[in-house]
């Protein structure tokens, strides 16, 4: 691939960037969340067709309509959320949208594609039928009928986007002496991990990707993961150092001030448990006092958005854990409750979970707040435009009217719309998951003054978010998450993107002891709250 | 300003207004098609046949503004034709009985339970009023046996009050009190499974339609296909109060839709909780987030579209002298395309009860008319199948488009128009902004035609992110 490059509206996704894959080679794509791997991948494998630059397969020049194209040539792509049909055999996930027919067009013959992907399996050493449906293999095998697919469609090159995020230490060297096989009977193979020892394990190349750009790429044998980490983060750092120097050096003494939120022991059951993996999170524990801001950092599928939504009542699976707000013990079963409390949630899809896209903004400014915007019942327009004019000015806001439907806003004014509404809350605690997802530069700085300036104001904030440099910057203190559980608990004078990445990668070090299953002292376990099942949207 | 400006004065206005366009046409056509009376009047126009026309869409229009209510929260609700059948039953059978029968073993419980559980809430809600001025609470025992001693001493007046009626047969009032009560529940009963059941409404309603016949069948008796009622004879002579003409003009069911759209327009546009039922059509999920207690407002919205079915089933025993259980047969496909036709999106959180009331007398006057032209009743089902798509349509479309207004004109393609005209969620407004449109472009299954999407500027879908 040869320079190439890919917007998501003012969004820069890939600058020129250039990536080779020779043939029967392993190639290890790394980078950390958003720097653009995926995307790379996605325009090779055909999902993507916007983009600029060159694209060739084994020397000719290629430009690809459909992942049908893709896989014409043999580029077949496994994504890291699988796309298979669970309720579907084997067999026919293996062949799906290339059934083996017989005669008659349409008429798929069962036993013929059983046959084929039984010898496909074999070839893997997978014994499972062909019959057996997808949804009853664990998510290793799954993973392994994706491979097969592959297979059945004759790839020459393999694209794995984090295989093994899913996997047990067992299923994943599974996965690995088969990709080492694979690769030495010819099949070129990119894959793309977090995982550094998988990563030195497998791969003959590593290229790194940072903002969309090539950070380096090169010989795998030889470099340390020193100089890994440094290539994936070394960044914008000094961009936001002035304002961090200046931070430390008026850094408050946070243990002497009470907390205002203060949680133990937090605990989320996972929707699919696995032995290495049993719950989504487990075991946090922090405290946030006024005016902190308390960073949570880790990789994708931390656990980040699922501890502020557990604390939040936002999530639906049973959780537990003890909540104190002032000291208080409360209970949270749900948002309402949860904004009764002091709390504010500023999720992490705007367009998902915070805004009415259809209504106006004064509507979503004003929906958390609308029982007291009214009496008995009757929502008093003069309060409704009063606030939406009040924090369209403050938060400075770009509308053409504060009717204009929030959809049409640009992303960095539907998250000053989210936050206002909040805000309008007078909450207390601030949880803020990627605050400045997918945002321009300018909107970002906006948001970054904001957090500051609510902080001096006294609020507590939770801060999630995957970019290290903001999470540096705005933070007080960082609790780094890996696979659910907290593994560090930095001061400000300890950051560095290095350490945090360690704590963060699996396999990497470990500052605290995690105390294991929640609940282990036994007042703890009485005071647990589950929160039955109540799902969110249909 | 120039041309341009008045093209877009006036584009402004004919997407406001494009929902009346259509009734003024079909009003037009009425009146040019109608057949001229020996004395030179014109039939359609004349008040006896408004009047009538009133009259005709009262039962569809008061189930229909239910229907909207349900669809605005992004739902559907198909057993509203059972539940007025069922009340209609109930409604007959109250009326000409004056000693127990299955209607009052179905209907005496159930208004008891709606009579304790709403004096319950109401208490809770007084005691929560008082515990605020006084500034302490209440234990919760102390407030768990309160509200309970309150319901329950409302279950049992009620239930005597109705025992007590039943002697005399039920008056008017009785049945209006009694028969919206048990629609209400039913309702309430859709909205429980739905919200804590997590269940498709769809499927939920379809169950209830289904429950709700047999219900309304066993209740009138195997051998009872029809209840009739004689007011005078076998009822009470203020029953005709329901389908008396007051100045000799005004059919009373009309005054009961139009307090209908009026209470509910109301409820919408300035409540509290009108803007908790746009917010959970138009992203359930941000509502919740929100602290909208979604569930809450999901279950009070089919209560509410349940007991206006039931209420349209003492007025349809009014009007036809009958309470059966197959009244109701079709009802829900009616008020489904009344509210579609006014443009009431069913994905949730666009539309009207203004617009519901347009697409019910949309409906009304086109079998009006139909029936003036003495076109044939199959013809005439034909004839509805096309207007409703073809009204839909022009719903569905932005003027502009269906007139090619947008080519004459070239638009600035930051959709301010669309944006301003867009703001109160009238459904009229199609010109949708950017992401609006992207939504409905993958969401609805009219768009996905695509003649509306060479509209879209090639940038409005990176704009929105």
């Amino acid at each position: 691939m040869q320079g190439v490059s890919k917007t998501f509206g003012k969004i820069d996704v890939l600058r020129n960037v250039d990536f080779d894959l020779r043939a029967g080679e392993i190639h290890a794509l790394m980078g950390e969340n958003g720097a653009g791997k995926s995307t790379l991948m996605k325009i090779a494998g055909g999902i993507y067709h916007d983009y600029r630059g060159e694209m060739a397969v084994f020397g000719e020049p290629v430009r690809f309509a459909s992942p049908r194209d893709a896989s014409r040539v043999g580029i077949a792509v496994i994504h890291q959320e699988l796309n298979l049909v669970p309720a579907m055999t084997v067999a026919e996930n293996i062949f799906l949208g290339y059934e083996k027919v017989r005669g008659i067009p349409f008429l798929v013959d069962r036993n013929a594609q059983a046959r084929a992907a039984a010898r496909i399996l074999d070839t893997l050493n997978f014994q499972a039928s062909p019959h057996a449906p997808v949804s009853n293999l664990r998510i290793g095998e799954q993973q392994l009928v994706e491979v097969a697919k592959a297979l059945a469609q004759n790839a020459r090159i393999l694209v794995m986007d984090e295989p093994t995020s899913a996997l047990s230490v067992a299923e994943a060297e599974r996965l690995h002496a088969i990709i080492r096989r694979l690769s030495s009977e010819g099949a070129s193979i990119v894959y793309i991990s977090h995982r550094m020892e998988e990563v030195f394990n497998l791969a003959q190349t590593i290229t790194v990707l940072r903002d969309g750009a090539v950070a380096g790429s090169l010989p795998a044998a030889g470099v340390s993961r020193r100089d890994l980490i440094r290539l994936m983060v070394g960044r914008d750092v000094q961009e936001f150092l002035s304002l961090r120097s200046k931070e430390v050096a008026r850094e408050p003494d946070l243990d002497l001030k009470p907390p205002v939120l203060s949680v133990r022991n937090l605990w989320l059951t996972h929707p699919k448990p696995t032995v290495s993996r049993p719950r989504l999170v487990d075991g946090v524990s922090f405290d946030v006092a006024d005016g902190e801001v308390l960073g949570l950092a880790g990789l994708m599928g931390a656990g980040r958005s699922e501890v502020l939504e557990t604390i939040f009542g936002a999530q639906t699976m049973a959780s537990g854990g003890h909540i104190r707000i002032n000291g208080q013990l409360v209970t949270i079963g749900s948002p309402t409750e949860a904004k009764q409390a002091g709390l504010a949630l500023v999720t992490e899809d705007r367009k998902r979970d915070g805004l009415v896209l259809d209504a106006g903004v004064d509507f979503n400014l004003a929906l958390p707040v609308l029982k007291q915007l009214s009496a008995a019942m009757f929502v008093s327009r003069k309060a409704e435009n009063d606030l939406a004019a009040r924090q369209i000015r403050s938060l400075g806001i770009r509308v053409r009217s504060p009717r204009q439907a929030a959809g049409t806003l640009s992303g960095g004014n539907q998250q000053k719309v989210v936050l206002a509404k909040w805000l309008e809350t007078s909450p207390r605690i601030l949880l803020l998951d990627e605050p400045t997802r997918g945002i321009d530069v300018g909107a970002k700085a906006e948001i970054y003054r904001l957090i500051q300036d609510l902080k001096d104001r006294g609020l507590a904030v939770v801060l999630a978010s995957s970019e290290l440099p903001e999470l540096m910057a705005l933070s007080d203190r960082i609790l780094v998450l890996r696979e659910g559980q907290p593994t560090a608990l930095l001061k400000k004078i300890e950051f560095s993107p290095d350490l945090i990445m360690d704590y963060a990668s699996p396999g990497g070090a470990v500052q605290m002891v995690f105390q294991g299953v929640a609940g282990s002292a036994p007042e703890a376990e009485s005071a647990d709250r589950i929160t039955a099942g109540r799902r969110a949207g249909g | 300003m120039g041309s341009r400006f008045y093209a877009e004065v006036l584009s402004t206005f004919l997407l406001r207004t494009k929902l009346y366009w259509s009734l003024l046409i079909l009003l037009a056509v009425g009146i040019i098609t109608s057949p001229v009376s020996s004395k030179g009047v014109n039939i359609f126009l004349s008040t006896g046949n408004l009047s009538d026309v009133l009259r005709q869409v009262s039962n569809n229009g008061i189930v229909a503004v239910g229907m909207t209510l349900v669809i605005l929260t992004g739902g559907i609700d198909l057993s509203v034709g059972s539940i007025m059948a069922l009340g209609s039953v109930l409604c007959a059978m109250l009326l000409t009985h004056d000693e127990r029968t299955s209607a009052t073993l179905l209907a005496f419980p159930v208004l008891a339970a709606v009579c304790a559980f709403c004096t319950a809430w109401g208490a809770s809600y007084l005691m929560g009023l008082r515990d605020h001025a006084a500034g302490k609470k209440l234990s919760s025992t102390h407030r768990a046996l309160a509200t309970g001693l309150a319901g329950l001493v409302a279950a049992l007046a009620a239930w005597w009050l109705a025992a007590a009626q039943v002697q005399s047969k039920f008056g008017v009032i009785g049945v209006l009190i009694v028969v919206p009560a048990v629609g209400l529940a039913f309702g309430w009963f859709n909205g429980l499974i739905i919200t804590k059941g997590r269940l498709q409404p769809f499927i939920v309603t379809l169950a209830m339609m289904v429950g709700v016949l047999g219900i309304a069948r066993v209740v009138a008796g195997q051998d009872a296909a029809v209840h009739p009622v004689y007011t005078g004879t076998n009822a009470t002579e203020d029953f005709d109060i329901l389908r008396s003409l007051l100045y000799r003009i005004v059919p009373v069911p009309g005054l009961f839709f139009l307090a209908v759209v009026v209470l509910s327009a109301t409820l919408l546009r300035v409540t509290t909780f009108g803007r908790y039922v746009y917010a959970i059509g138009g992203n359930e999920q941000a509502a919740r987030l929100s602290g909208v207690e979604v569930d809450r407002v999901k279950i009070a919205v089919y209560a509410i579209s349940g007991f206006l079915a039931s209420l349209a089933g003492v007025l349809y025993t009014a009007q036809y002298r009958q309470g059966k259980p197959d009244a109701g047969v079709g009802m829900e496909l009616d008020a489904i395309a009344a509210v579609v036709i006014g443009g009431t999106s069913l994905m949730g959180g666009k539309g009207s009860i203004a617009g519901t009331f347009v697409g019910v007398l949309i409906f009304g006057f086109l079998s009006n008319i139909l029936q003036l032209n003495n076109i044939d009743s199959n013809t005439q089902l034909v004839l509805k199948g096309g207007i409703i798509l073809a009204a839909v349509l022009v719903q569905e479309r932005s003027l502009g488009d269906l007139l090619g207004l947008k080519y004459l004109f070239s638009w600035r393609s930051d959709h301010s128009i669309a944006a301003q005209a867009h703001h109160d969620f009238s459904p009229q407004q199609t010109g949708t902004p950017a992401s609006a449109t992207e939504r409905q472009l993958t969401d609805h299954p009219l768009n996905k035609g695509g003649s509306g999407q060479h509209l879209q500027p090639s940038n409005a879908k990176l704009d929105s992110n």
